[in-house]
């Protein structure tokens, strides 16, 4: 389509120009631009009714004007590109517009003369009439009349029309239309038919991704979008890496995928304009990528070879969702060069779990360095057969299992269970390359009774000390297995399992009590526990546990106890020796996967004394077993440690009732779950036990990872009802330094989404302020009335203090100085207090300062001369910064313009300093030459910008900007910006003169605070130099003092 | 389902062929070779498509298989063609999807589909404002047309005045009354100047027959002047006449901007002095030229403006203003 050049200019031109003429078409035009189309009747009727004062010949005017791209006797078009600026002023004159005034009435006035005009140019009117009338505010409405268009481009026989239509016209209507999600989903619909971009300005709406688009786009072409992950970066849309994969998305112009980052709770929609390609930063974790037919693909951890530090290692434990049986999944080493040891692959059901983890492998990477298979059970086995079986290119290289030609020889046949039998025989190719139980030359992997444990080390650092079985295990194994194929078991063996059965048919009293049916979640009281715990768990095992293998994994100093179905009393005559050897009292480890499923003979008080485990780790779905055994989980919270962890990979009703918060808080214990079912529910070993790192109260304190951010750590005490978030970003300059803010988070994510754009924010805010601090932020998740109390500051002073001065709180939203004096009974690390209590008192005064000296620095660089007096100043707020202000300008000879919901201050300001009062819509609008919002952040954006009428802002609200783009629209207004978080410095800045040796002393304060105008000075010159905006260059500077600091120099 | 012609992979094997290779061995030997033989011969299984089998396929197991046939995600129209970008990066190791996410379908089931467009959508709004004030507008072209004509009351004045100087008296001295007796010539420019007031010459034209009386209103047609060699006339341009004056005393009506309107066409098209000259021919012959000009006074040529009754076709133009200006000059 070739558009015709020059309507933009040709706007520019009129608007310029002093002839009344031409800003008579102008007026003309404006009104009329939401129409694509002017008919004589439709210029006659606006000209008429909404400018009267404009004569007839403004109508040929208008006709013959270079606006007009055709014309004909039927009526005429603008220049599209024409159109845009136009509906830019009618939005201005809109929102400046009385709401008498006549021009409200154009919405009307189209729709009735265009009434029975052709239904897309109707619909294209009507959408651009709401936009330029009610902004976002007609965003439903607008996606309703925009969707009319997508369904009835569900007809083939339109679709090329409609394709055509919207691909010649979103492109030039309102951002408030093309950013809907019908209008992306017609465009990108159209650029399939038309084979051109979609033309749309601004972002990709974040739900188009979640659109149903039926027959527009699923079942029409697609092409393959590589995807890579390099270094710290994803590219999407380049070729030619040999590292790329490849996803399949719908032909559309530009490209749309999802990305999203599960590990690290961040996603976000990139848009690829075809045959380019973009990039993004990377983050932890495998990166899913679903594309607008739904497909949702993964491209594993792993796939970033250059994202992560040599240095950075790993010791993870994943327990795959098994159901009834068991897999695990253990990576260590460095994390570009992982090791992994599979232990166990769960049944042949969910061996696809098994299946799909390693398909998130890259196909050259699908190799383990130990493959165990504990024992000879279908629940342990299926899935590993379905793996050699189904799974191509996974390499081995060492598989330790006792089959039956491991069990000795007694001179009587042995035939193994078919599933084993099966397994065998895959195995077998892995003997001719000598790697079945490889460690052990491929004789058996069994201890020896009079000797030394087994230890071998594998590649990677990783020694694996053998534990079980003994050789008589698998003696019994093989005499069970002969006996089964010579027709069943000896008159004794029934006796022995029929004395003990196993545990599907044992359920503690306490427990049958405690619920009506199998599947509902038990009741248990501490009473019932502590019996629970006290009870026996002895009972004989099958010749098949008796065979499990058991294994003590060590890597760098952190150890894992995997013992398979090995009974307590192999393990516990290995761990006699292993502590005889090492003359410790306990073993001790970092964690353990609970041996056969929990059951209610595994794990007994006699071993349990022998270990020093803080994480318990259960896989068992609880039916058909009823596995974890509430008898075994008795023992672990009774019997495991002072404050075990228990990690189930199900919620089920065996595991359910460890969140009863009684049975917490008797026996200190924390139960974790696997986020949903049918995940995986992962371990890293290497991290400290999560665990309360505070003795002697409920508050438990866990890691989050966050990449680019120092720690985030989640602090819960279930007493006080704190859950709440520190996030401590960069502590370079200093401890980090920001205000506790109380908050209804809708969840986990979005507080901690904010925390770490505020605690990012306080990092760059005390850089360039040069307070000598780092950025933190901390965030209680709750309302705010509902939650407050002495006990949830008490505790959240215990979570602040357990960062031992990382992290230093203030006051921030919905917190006071008294809410802070109840924190500060827990920890020092407390600033903003009163002067009472030692601290730099209420910061308003010193953030009006600093605001009141960039101001006039403001001033200086836009007029040359920093005097306010005979300057008129609007101040939007007139709060405790915003009153204050007020005042020092007013002294100063400035006329003070001021706006405020509380009109008391107001008449107050007028009577004292003959402040002059607008109302609050129009002092954004109002002439002037310098703007002070000092209210609400997020005021300039996309509808204030144009309406500006000032030179310069400059105020005390934090976050004005509502997105980082609004910088460069203020800057291409020739608008001079004075960035919010280095103007209103002087609040944090006074407060950080508390940590300076001798403590807060006001005129040091006051010093540091006159500093803000020379950054303001520093920062607008690299704005200049760098051409870049005020509100970036601030960035620019923040990052440059960092790096100055990190080299040390 | 499709069934890979290769042994089960065995333990350790590494993947040999992919269907990324498939796609590069293609891309390298060009449209003209027998991918079918090729596929087969690298372990596929190529199956006819379901679309009558113009169309082939194939699929093996495993990570890079193609999307499951059998699954909804991918239905039959999905089958990738050669793509953009693996036409220039056929080593692409294409992932297959783990899932399928359902997007919001809203309730798009009850959203009325837009009509068809219609050729009666393009009809003219019914709506149009005319540039005199309607309830003016029949006022003032009677007011443009009318001329002194007998009338049926004795002017006593100038009676008096004939009986004073003693001159005979032959006939009554009658009073003369205005009117549109003599009918009136309708002179329309057609040109392209006039084109957004096409509707309001229309209608105004309507207002003339409605007032003077169809028959007596003579329409003509015209670009620019009514003097040049085209003529001009009522039907389409090719039965055009040369111009021929009315009858004298009748009076011509010109609806036109006289170029001034379209920019450039004043000096390029018309020529003030046609216009001049046809002005004086009207006053010879003692018929009055009346101009209903759809441009405000200040842009109108002056000579032109002095040589004919001149009239802004707007809403500001009063029939009274016409009368009392038309009067002047009758007087």
């Amino acid at each position: 389509m070739t558009v015709p050049p020059g309507g933009r200019r040709v706007v520019e031109r009129l608007a310029a120009s002093e002839s009344l003429r031409d800003q008579a078409v102008l007026a003309l035009a404006t009104l009329l631009a939401p129409a694509p189309f002017l008919e004589p009747e439709l210029i006659r009727a606006v000209r008429l009714r909404l400018l009267p004062r404009l004569d007839v010949g403004t109508e040929a005017d208008l006709w013959f004007s270079d606006l007009v791209a055709d014309r004909g006797p039927a009526g005429i078009t603008l220049h599209w590109d024409a159109v845009p600026p136009l509906l830019e002023r009618l939005t201005l004159q809109l929102a400046q517009a009385a709401t008498d005034d006549d021009i409200h009435e154009l919405g009307d006035m189209l729709q009735r003369l265009h009434a029975g005009a052709p239904p897309l140019r109707v619909v294209q009117e009507q959408a651009t009439w709401l936009a330029v009338s009610r902004g976002d505010g007609a965003r439903a409405e607008i996606e309703a009349l925009l969707a009319t268009v997508t369904t009835t481009m569900q007809d083939d026989t339109r679709r090329s029309g409609i394709a055509r239509w919207a691909h010649r016209n979103l492109r030039w209507m309102p951002k408030a239309v093309q950013s809907t999600e019908a209008a992306w989903e017609l465009g990108l619909a159209a650029s399939m038919e038309t084979g051109e971009d979609a033309g749309l300005a601004g972002d990709v709406p974040d739900e188009l991704i979640h659109h149903d688009f039926g027959d527009l786009l699923s079942q029409r072409d697609q092409v393959a979008l590589p995807i890579v992950r390099k270094g710290d970066r994803v590219v999407v849309g380049e070729t030619g890496d040999p590292d790329s994969f490849a996803v399949r998305v719908p032909r559309t112009d530009p490209r749309v995928v999802r990305l999203s980052w599960p590990d690290a709770g961040y996603e976000t929609t990139v848009s690829v304009p075809a045959k380019q390609a973009v990039t993004v930063v990377d983050r932890p974790g495998p990166l899913h990528i679903l594309g607008l037919s739904g497909l949702l693909y993964e491209i594993p951890a792993y796939a970033r070879p250059h994202a992560e530090s040599q240095d950075v290692r790993v010791f993870s434990v994943e327990i795959l969702p098994a159901e009834s049986g068991t897999s695990i999944w253990i990576e260590y080493g460095p994390r570009t060069q992982v090791h992994r040891i599979l232990i166990d692959g769960g049944t042949a059901k969910t061996g696809q779990y098994l299946l799909r983890r390693l398909q998130r492998l890259p196909p050259g990477d699908r190799r383990f360095d130990l493959v165990i298979l504990t024992h000879a059970d279908a629940n342990s086995s299926g899935g590993l057969v379905k793996m050699l079986s189904e799974m191509e290119g996974v390499l081995i290289d060492d598989f330790w299992f006792n089959g039956s030609r491991h069990l000795g020889d007694d001179g009587k046949p042995v035939t193994a269970p078919k599933n084993i039998e099966r397994l065998q025989s895959l195995l077998d190719v892995l003997d001719g390359q000598n790697s079945w139980n490889a460690a052990f030359d491929g004789q058996r992997v069994a201890i020896r009774e009079d000797g030394d444990l087994p230890t071998i080390k594998l590649r990677g650092g990783m020694t694996v000390t053998l534990l079980a079985p003994e050789p008589s295990g698998l003696d019994e194994l093989r005499a069970f297995w002969s006996r089964k194929r010579a027709g069943g078991r000896s008159k004794a063996e029934r006796a022995t399992e029929s004395r003990v059965p196993e545990e599907p048919d044992v359920e503690s009293a306490p427990a049958k009590a405690g619920r009506k049916a199998a599947d509902e979640p038990l009741s248990l009281t501490p009473a019932d526990v502590r019996r629970l715990a006290q009870a026996s768990s002895r009972g004989a095992t099958s010749p098949v546990n008796e065979s499990s293998i058991a294994v003590l994994l060590e890597h760098e100093g952190r150890r894992l106890l995997v013992a398979g179905d090995a009974p307590d009393a192999v393990l516990q005559r290995s761990l006699e020796q292993e502590l005889r050897r090492t003359r410790a009292k306990a073993v001790e480890l970092d964690a353990m996967v609970v041996p056969h499923n929990g059951s209610r003979t595994s794990l007994g008080r006699n071993l349990l004394a022998m270990l020093d485990c803080p994480r318990y780790l259960v896989s068992s779905i609880g039916k058909p077993n009823r596995h974890p055994h509430e008898a075994t989980v008795a023992r672990i919270v009774e019997f495991g440690g002072a404050s075990p962890a228990i990690y189930f990979n199900y919620r089920s009703a065996q595991s359910e009732v460890w969140t009863n918060p009684k049975l917490r808080e008797t026996f200190r214990y924390e139960p974790y779950y696997s986020v949903e079912a049918g995940a995986s529910l992962a371990v890293d070993v290497r991290s400290a036990p999560a665990r309360p790192q505070v003795r002697g109260s409920g508050l438990q304190i866990t890691d989050i990872q966050v990449e680019g951010y120092e720690r985030v750590v989640r602090g819960v005490d279930e007493e006080s009802g704190l859950h709440a978030l520190i996030a401590v970003h960069d502590t370079t300059l200093g401890p980090a330094f920001g205000g506790l803010r109380m908050w209804n988070y809708d969840s986990e994510d979005a507080a901690l989404f904010d925390v770490r754009r505020l605690a990012r924010g306080m990092t760059y805010k005390s850089a360039v302020a040069q307070t000598g601090l780092g950025g933190g932020k901390a965030v209680i998740i709750g309302e705010s009335k509902s939650i407050k109390s002495e006990a949830l500051y008490l505790a959240m002073g215990r979570f602040i203090d357990a960062l031992g001065g990382r992290y230093i709180t203030a006051e921030d939203v919905n917190t006071s100085v008294a809410d802070l004096e109840v924190v500060r009974r827990n920890t020092k690390f407390v600033a903003g207090l009163s002067r009472e209590s030692g601290g730099s008192g209420n910061p308003s005064p010193y953030t009006a300062y600093g605001v009141y000296l960039g101001m006039r620095a403001a001033l200086g660089w836009a007029f040359d001369n920093d005097d306010p007096k005979g300057k008129t100043i609007a101040i939007q707020g007139v709060g405790a910064v915003g009153g204050s202000l007020a005042e020092r300008l007013a002294e100063a000879g400035a006329t003070i313009y001021v706006a405020d919901r509380n009109q008391k201050r107001l008449d107050e300001l007028t009577e004292k300093f003959g402040a002059k009062q607008v109302p609050t819509d129009e002092i954004l609008t109002m002439e002037c030459d310098l703007l002070a919002p000092c209210a609400l952040g997020g005021i300039l954006n996309d509808e204030t910008i144009p309406a500006l009428r000032t030179k310069v802002i400059a105020g005390a609200a934090n976050n004005l900007l509502l997105r980082p783009e609004h910088g460069k629209a203020l800057a291409d207004r020739g608008v001079l910006y004075a960035p919010d978080y280095v103007i209103n410095a002087g609040g944090i800045v006074n407060v950080s003169v508390e940590f300076r040796d001798g403590g807060y002393d006001e005129d040091t304060a006051l010093r540091k605070i006159e500093r803000i105008p020379q950054a303001l000075h520093e920062l607008w010159a690299i704005s200049q130099e760098e051409r870049i905006p005020p509100s970036d260059a601030a960035d620019h500077l923040a990052k440059r003092i960092l790096a100055y600091a990190r080299s040390g120099s | 389902m499709a069934k890979s012609n290769r042994e089960p992979p065995l333990p350790g094997a590494r993947r040999e062929v992919s269907l990324a290779d498939v796609i590069r061995v293609f891309g390298t030997l060009g449209p003209k070779v027998d991918r079918r033989a090729i596929v087969e011969c690298l372990g596929f299984e190529v199956e006819a498509h379901d679309d009558g089998g113009s169309r082939r396929r194939s699929k093996r197991r495993g990570k890079r298989r193609d999307v499951d046939e059998d699954s909804e995600l991918m239905p039959e129209k999905s089958e990738p063609r050669p793509s953009d970008n693996t036409d220039e990066a056929p080593d692409l190791d294409l992932l297959t999807p783990i899932g399928t996410l359902l997007g919001r379908s809203d309730d798009r089931g009850t959203i009325t589909p837009l009509a068809a467009e219609r050729a009666e959508h393009h009809h003219r709004p019914s709506s149009h404002e005319p540039l005199y004030r309607p309830n003016w507008t029949s006022s003032i072209v009677l007011a443009a047309v009318q001329t002194a004509a007998p009338g049926t009351v004795i002017d006593v004045d100038e009676l008096v005045r004939l009986a004073a100087n003693a001159r005979p008296i032959l006939e009554l001295p009658m009073l003369p009354w205005p009117s549109s007796y003599r009918g009136v010539q309708l002179l329309v420019d057609i040109g392209e100047g006039m084109e957004p007031y096409h509707r309001d010459q229309g209608e105004l034209a309507s207002t003339v027959a409605d007032v003077v009386g169809a028959e007596r209103v003579q329409r003509r047609n015209f670009r620019y002047c009514p003097t040049r060699s085209e003529g001009c006339g009522s039907g389409p341009i090719w039965t055009w006449q040369p111009y021929e004056l009315p009858d004298p005393g009748q009076p011509a009506l010109v609806l036109s901007d006289f170029g001034i309107g379209r920019p450039g066409a004043a000096t390029a098209d018309i020529d003030a002095d046609e216009w001049l000259e046809l002005a004086r021919r009207f006053r010879r012959q003692g018929s009055q030229l009346v101009a209903f000009v759809p441009q405000p006074a200040d842009r109108w040529p002056s000579e032109l403006a002095a040589a004919m009754s001149m009239f802004v076709w707007d809403r500001a133009t009063s029939p009274a203003a016409i009368r009392q200006t038309l009067g002047r000059i009758r007087r």
